[in-house]
């Protein structure tokens, strides 16, 4: 079994969902039981070389982005560039959530930002 | 003035997620492609044509709808696309150039490009054509085309805000532009500005501060 462990942008959003949005909760929640069980084909890995080793399932609306500790641990490149600050205190089996990303955001108006 | 032209219509073509990914990678495509930098006058034009030669031979590749306004065919979902573009520094300048992070997602997706070549063409087949025209001509040009939608008339003579092309049906197309789950998911990071800079503060957040648990995140509310 896999353990996870949210970072402060997923714990607020959902933190956020479970007061807001029950069903969107649930189904995440679910999803976190998969992946504490076998989070490799309960999600797609993402190849490109910025993002590698990241993770992708999805939850009915919900995008969840994380890395398994144990292969972040053997991808040397990743532990040079961008170690976590609790890495030491990881165990192997661990799950860290990076995002929960609302699908319907991307729908939203794009601000010119100057 | 013809019976085409009942009302001003909306350009928004009502796409779905996977669709917004794949006109902002073309655009970016296009972009960068252009034999100078480019306008967003020049951006639309460009487009449509492309667009245009696409639904001709059965390609669902661009999935904008197109109306016709003052400065020929415009699309409000593409000029959304530009701006994405922008916000993600995936382009920049007055005159469109794509960065080093959109040569970056260019790069690294070229497989993309290989594998939907017929879609890429295309592009480049328009590009290499009108890209180094000034844009006051090629919208001089795109005037006297047809209207694809109402071939009777030309795009000159259809009423302001009448649709000149509608995005493509699933249903009609021979070809779909594809795209694997595994790049849907790198891409949706690049092409979507809210996603990245959320994305890269979470992991610039993961340096910084340790990650809770989330038996504790449950417990505490």
């Amino acid at each position: 079994m896999y353990k996870i462990y949210l970072l402060s942008n997923a714990t607020r959003q959902l933190k956020r969902l479970q007061k807001k949005a029950r069903s969107r909760f649930d189904e995440i929640n679910k999803v976190f039981d998969q992946l504490s069980v076998d989070p490799k084909t309960e999600s797609i890995l993402l190849k490109d070389p910025i993002l590698r080793g990241f993770r992708r399932a999805k939850a009915d609306e919900d995008r969840i982005r994380f890395r398994i500790c144990e292969e972040c641990r053997e991808d040397q490149l990743f532990l040079k560039n961008r170690k976590c600050v609790d890495c030491h205190g990881m165990p192997e089996n661990a799950i860290k959530i990076f995002d929960i990303e609302h699908r319907r955001s991307v729908y939203k108006k794009h601000k010119i930002k100057r | 003035m013809g019976r085409n032209d009942m009302s001003i219509k909306t350009s928004k073509s009502g796409r779905i997620f996977e669709e917004k990914i794949i006109d902002r990678f073309l655009v970016l495509f296009t972009i960068h492609n252009s034999t100078r930098p480019i306008g967003d006058t020049m951006v639309q034009k460009l487009t449509f044509l492309s667009a245009l030669d696409m639904k001709y031979q059965g390609r669902k590749g661009f999935n904008y709808n197109f109306i016709k306004l003052d400065f020929g065919p415009y699309s409000s979902d593409l000029k959304d696309d530009i701006q994405v573009l922008l916000n993600n520094r995936a382009i920049n300048g007055h005159y469109r150039v794509a960065t080093k992070l959109g040569e970056y997602i260019l790069s690294n997706f070229s497989h993309i490009i290989d594998e939907n070549s017929i879609f890429f063409e295309k592009i480049e087949n328009i590009n290499q054509q009108y890209s180094h025209w000034k844009s006051k001509d090629l919208v001089r040009y795109v005037h006297r085309l047809k209207n694809p939608e109402h071939p009777r008339f030309s795009i000159h003579n259809t009423r302001q805000g009448s649709y000149i092309l509608r995005k493509p049906k699933v249903w009609r197309a021979e070809r779909e532009f594809s795209l694997s789950e595994s790049d849907m998911a790198s891409l949706e990071i690049y092409l979507d500005p809210e996603t990245f800079h959320r994305f890269f503060a979470s992991i610039e957040e993961a340096k910084q501060k340790p990650a809770v648990e989330l038996s504790e995140v449950l417990d505490s509310v």
